[in-house]
């Protein structure tokens, strides 16, 4: 063993640690040999022995007697706080449950109520002259874009009794006596309940198909509130390609009818095509 | 049943948190002669010793629930709560120096020690205890608590570990380390001046 070897387990040899045996052995043959280490040794007993004299001296030293009777009432206000807690709580637990049962089957019966109240839908007998602005794709609706066919996507009248709740809103079909009304009663912004009803209605009056409104130019979509005019014109087939519509390239040179929505400026706003 | 004195800390403890006082009673009196001893010993002081103590038992009163029985031994918990509760008031108190009056009713520095032998033997007995205990106190704090755990409380290394939170290496190293900073502290006057006389004519010659 060298001098670096017993540095290492010095403590453990002054302290009477657990050490091996062959170790502890070499460890006291290197102190024979090395007067250094011998001392260092001597120096670690030494002090180990002043540390023991001083634990010994202290080992009895215990905390005062009034710390027990303090903590002892402390842990006994603790403990009646505790139980008060936990009362409170199974209570609160308790009152929590029922008011959440109560709660969910309040729910239940409010959901059931309103679904049974819920009214039945009207059913379109006349077809009324529609008084708003209609729709114009890019506003309220988006382009319904044609999948098939070289004419634009339209859609149809509904029949006598038909519900509007099952017809598609989106397609429109205007009465001829609806083309040239003033559109502005829509502008004022609020329509209710019943007049949205009845506008829709009017749309599928009439016998014609239509297209979405769709903007001209690079009109404000604000602007169409406003008010103006639906004029009815008639347009070259290939005006359809302006719009992304498809053309029929062997009826591309007939004529087309289309709506026309003029602001009060007299400029296009909004077209449509209808057959 | 079996009485309290019988019982393992964790039966205790379990007890003590289903509210038996008495069960509290036999673990403080289990345990708390050793959280004090490692608190003045740490400190020097024994008032701070007691508030230390009686915190500690405060903390497992208030907040037993903490304690996880897989991460160690109730004595280690508890007595890593009393070391983190001295170094924050010792932290805290750093700033303050005592009045000269305070400072002689102190109990810091000197304390009584029962008589054994004759006069002179108690004399010298009393003064090399004083002596170790004011150089264990003037150790910096890392070296002074493996010095308190290990030797004055005769802890083993994995023990004193579990208490200090570190690996059982670093334990071995800080004591190694402790009791050469002891050795030297309590070497007398004039060993030292002959060290250092020793060391400067080795210097010199070498």
């Amino acid at each position: 063993m060298n001098c670096q070897n017993f540095e290492s387990i010095v403590n453990e040899l002054a302290r009477q640690q657990r050490l091996q045996a062959n170790v502890r052995e070499q460890a006291l043959a290197h102190t024979g040999d090395c007067q250094m280490c011998a001392l260092r040794l001597a120096d670690e007993r030494a002090l180990t022995q002043k540390l023991r004299a001083v634990s010994s001296e202290m080992n009895e030293m215990e905390a005062p007697a009034r710390i027990e009777t303090e903590l002892l009432a402390a842990f006994q206000k603790q403990e009646l706080t505790n139980q008060f807690t936990r009362r409170r709580r199974s209570v609160t637990h308790d009152w929590r449950y029922w008011a959440t049962a109560a709660a969910a089957v309040l729910l239940i019966v409010i959901g059931i109520a309103a679904m049974r109240s819920r009214p039945a839908p009207v059913a379109v007998k006349n077809p009324y002259v529609p008084t708003s602005v209609p729709e114009v794709a890019g506003v309220n609706e988006g382009v319904q874009p044609p999948d098939t066919g070289d004419e634009p996507k339209t859609g149809r009248v509904p029949k006598q009794g038909t519900t509007l709740a099952s017809y598609n809103p989106r397609r429109y079909v205007n009465s001829p006596s609806s083309r040239n009304n003033t559109a502005n009663s829509r502008s004022e912004g609020q329509a209710s309940a019943p007049d949205r009803e009845t506008t829709v209605a009017a749309n599928y009056a009439g016998n014609e198909i239509a297209t979405d409104f769709l903007p001209v130019g690079y009109t404000s979509p604000m602007n169409l509130q406003d008010g103006g005019q639906v004029m009815r014109v008639e347009l070259p087939r290939s005006a359809l390609a302006g719009f992304g519509l498809p053309v029929n390239m062997d009826r591309v040179n007939e004529r087309v009818k289309a709506d026309v929505l003029v602001g009060p400026d007299g400029q296009a706003r909004a077209i449509r095509f209808v057959q | 049943m079996k009485p309290y004195t019988d019982l393992t800390d964790g039966e205790l403890f379990q007890s003590m948190l289903a509210g038996e006082a008495e069960a509290l009673t036999a673990l403080y009196r289990r345990r708390q002669g050793g959280i004090y001893r490692f608190a003045v010993q740490m400190c020097g002081s024994q008032a701070l010793a007691e508030d230390v103590t009686q915190e500690v038992f405060m903390v497992l009163i208030r907040d037993g629930q903490t304690f996880d029985p897989t991460r160690g031994s109730l004595n280690a918990f508890l007595m890593g709560v009393a070391r983190n509760l001295l170094l924050r008031r010792l932290q805290r108190e750093r700033f303050y120096v005592p009045m000269e009056d305070d400072a002689a009713d102190e109990s810091t520095t000197q304390m009584s020690f029962p008589a054994t032998g004759g006069p002179l033997e108690d004399l010298s007995r009393i003064e090399t205890i004083n002596s170790v205990r004011m150089a264990v106190l003037a150790l910096p704090e890392r070296y002074r608590e493996v010095v308190v755990l290990c030797d004055l409380q005769e802890m083993s290394y994995v023990e004193a570990a579990e208490v200090l939170s570190c690996a059982v290496g670093t334990i071995r190293s800080r004591l190694h380390r402790a009791r050469a900073l002891l050795i030297d502290k309590l070497r007398p006057a004039r060993e030292q001046e002959a060290a250092s006389t020793t060391a400067k004519s080795a210097r010199c010659f070498a």
